[in-house]
């Protein structure tokens, strides 16, 4: 059984205003599982609903429909004290290490608190707490007394994730950890992600729009586009033989050092806005593929091979044709 | 679960508000404006020591006793302090007690005497009691209510920040003295009025301020993260956001100070304010009478005192604000 479901949830934002309001549609009816141990990466584009879907799962974001359980609990349903140790279950980790940290608190008062809100008694015990929590994640607990600013990007990272995981969560959602960091130190911190999961058997949701990160970190890959799920599959196999053409699309437009033919741009145009969703398959006014049948009919769920599944009415079609001429190599 | 600490568990914290006074007292010019606030909270607590001695023995207070063999004096330099000496002891008198005399008569009255013969300088010390009291107690009344009504409004939005912005347009738009003579009127006359009346008046700058900026951080990250870490809305407000705000409330504090004096020195004026204690409004507007007659000292010893006092004020609570942002800090000391 997942430690995770999410069953065919929407989140709508009326905004704009009064007179003119518009039904922004940032996640229709995905439904996704995530396995205990697992980490699962979430792709898409800017816009794509991704970081509006983590923080519906922390409870952050009421839905307008659907659900998400998590161990058989309903996160809507929640009672204040069961939203308590909810939390100390499923912990966030922020984008930007630069504002996710309060610039007022040492690092030892962030930490503190964090142990405090989930019932670590005793200053003496938060304390030790506080410095085994940072050589964990590779800071000295002398850091403990310093401010936010005094720390470089990587640091403050490696400070965000020991403050998600100080109350020893199951379940970790990265909102892009790592979008915000240098490339070397972007390494450091996949790398200490890696680490921490073996240790201490986490689930990862691994939220990024950075494919080449999602391939080093993740097993499994959910592809979003403009709310809606695409493509669900094992990150290898997805990558490497694509069943969904804005898959495809996607890992085309990574450049390729090694191939001597320039990257192309494989897709038309850039994505519509959130605000006017296309009609059928929202991927279609810039799908080379498109036909008719994509203006008109929303796909469905289409099951391509053993774990890995399509929303594309010609799913068979692009993932025979990916697999003659695979889109990545090795 | 997780392993020992491989590093010895040394944790040490400094504490923001130490750390901000030192670095204030390093630079030279907050140093002096440190003092000067010294010096006038001394004055005010002397002054308070003062008063209520004369007050339990029911006695006139020596800043109240009337002497008008001694009115209009100017302040002793200006007096011939040694000439009058000699002129007091006889041309006989050895130069020891010519000095001893002189030098006494240089400080009897420092800053001169008024209308009424009472000393000036003892009275402005007496008067630094009534403004230190003016900007503390209302600022005690404003401070708080600006502070957590701007918290709520910027936290919560909705029809709660609607509600209190009607409140506080309301409050701005009414004449400010008029709502104080009003509250001063249903207070009784005397300081408590004024207190009140300022306090309730001057708290909407401050709560518009504090509003606007918290409405700034309340959705940023950090907030987000103390929410997904569990913390509730109290401890998000006061906890979270208020320490970063909290400079407002300082340069609010510090700028609030030499208005409520500027507004007691006018209620006092316009004959609302203390009554039978010396205050720099009643001074002034007493000096103001005798300004034609030649009597320059009284107005110009309140007139530096108060510019001092507020420029002090001014100043410490620019460089207080600096000290306090972490993003400001350079070359802390460990």
């Amino acid at each position: 059984m997942p430690i995770l479901e999410i069953e065919s949830l929407s989140i709508h934002f009326r905004i704009g205003p009064l007179w003119n309001r518009i039904l922004l549609r940032a996640v229709d009816d995905v439904s996704l599982g995530v396995e205990e141990g697992e980490s699962l990466g979430l792709v898409g584009e800017s816009g794509s609903g991704k970081t509006t879907l983590g923080r519906a799962i922390m409870g952050l974001i009421p839905p307008v429909a659907g659900r998400i359980r998590f161990r058989g609990w309903e996160v809507r349903a929640l009672s204040d004290r069961a939203l308590r140790s909810f939390r100390r279950e499923v912990q966030m980790v922020f984008q930007n290490p630069f504002e996710s940290l309060n610039p007022r608190m040492t690092i030892l008062a962030a930490l503190e608190e964090a142990l405090a809100l989930q019932g670590v008694k005793g200053r003496r015990a938060r304390r030790e707490r506080v410095g085994e929590l940072l050589a964990h994640v590779g800071l000295l607990p002398a850091h403990a007394a310093r401010y936010p600013h005094e720390f470089s990007g990587g640091q403050r990272q490696r400070i965000g994730i020991a403050r998600a995981l100080a109350v020893q969560p199951r379940l970790l959602i990265l909102d892009e950890p790592v979008s915000s960091l240098d490339v070397s130190v972007q390494g450091q911190i996949l790398d200490l992600l890696k680490k921490l999961r073996q240790e201490m058997g986490l689930t990862y949701l691994f939220i990024a729009h950075d494919l080449a990160v999602v391939r080093s970190v993740c097993e499994r890959v959910a592809v979003l586009y403009l709310g809606r799920l695409m493509e669900v599959g094992p990150a290898a196999e997805v990558f490497r033989q694509p069943a969904h053409p804005y898959t495809e699309a996607l890992l085309r437009a990574v450049p390729d050092l090694d191939s001597s033919e320039p990257p192309h741009a494989v897709v038309k145009g850039e994505a519509p806005s959130v605000r006017a969703i296309p009609n059928g398959c929202p991927f279609h006014p810039r799908c080379p593929r498109a036909r008719f049948r994509c203006a008109h009919e929303r796909p469905g769920w289409e099951r391509v091979a053993p774990g890995r599944w399509s929303a594309c009415h010609f799913a068979g079609e692009v993932f025979d044709c990916a697999g003659a001429s695979p889109v990545i190599r090795g | 679960m997780i392993p020992d600490a491989p590093y010895g568990t040394l944790i040490r914290t400094r504490s923001l508000w130490g750390n901000a006074v030192r670095r204030l007292w390093r630079r030279l010019d907050l140093r002096v404006c440190l003092l000067v606030i010294a010096l006038f909270t001394a004055a005010a607590l002397w002054g308070e020591v003062v008063y209520w001695r004369y007050r339990l023995r029911d006695q006139t207070p020596p800043y109240n006793r009337v002497d008008m063999s001694r009115a209009y004096r100017p302040p002793s330099p200006w007096s011939r302090p040694f000439a009058r000496a000699v002129e007091a002891l006889g041309p006989r008198a050895s130069r020891f007690a010519i000095l001893r005399k002189g030098i006494a008569n240089l400080f009897e009255h420092p800053l001169g005497t008024d209308n009424l013969g009472r000393d000036v300088a003892q009275r402005l010390i007496q008067g630094a009691r009534i403004a230190f009291q003016v900007g503390i107690i209302t600022s005690l009344i404003a401070i708080p209510i600006g502070v957590i009504l701007g918290l709520i409004a910027g936290y919560f939005g909705g029809w709660v920040d609607d509600l209190i912005v009607w409140i506080y347009s309301t409050v701005a738009s009414m004449p400010g003295l008029l709502f104080i003579l009003a509250i001063a009127m249903v207070a009784g006359k005397g300081l408590k009025g004024v207190y009140l009346g300022i306090g309730l008046m001057t708290w909407t700058g401050l709560c518009r301020l504090i509003r606007a900026e918290v409405i700034k951080h309340r959705d940023r990250p950090y907030v987000t993260a103390a929410r997904t870490l569990g913390a509730g809305p109290v401890r998000i407000m006061f906890r979270h956001i208020l320490p970063n705000v909290f400079h407002l409330v300082i340069i609010s504090f510090s700028l609030r100070f030499p208005s409520a004096i500027g507004t007691e020195v006018f209620m006092s004026f316009l004959g609302i304010g203390v009554q039978g204690e010396p205050s720099w409004g009643i001074m002034i507007s007493n000096a103001r009478l005798r300004l034609w007659h030649g009597m320059w000292w009284e107005m110009t010893a309140v007139t530096v005192a108060v510019f001092v006092v507020v420029l002090a004020f001014n100043l410490a609570g620019d460089g207080l604000r600096d000290a306090l942002d972490p993003r400001l800090r350079t070359g802390d000391t460990p």
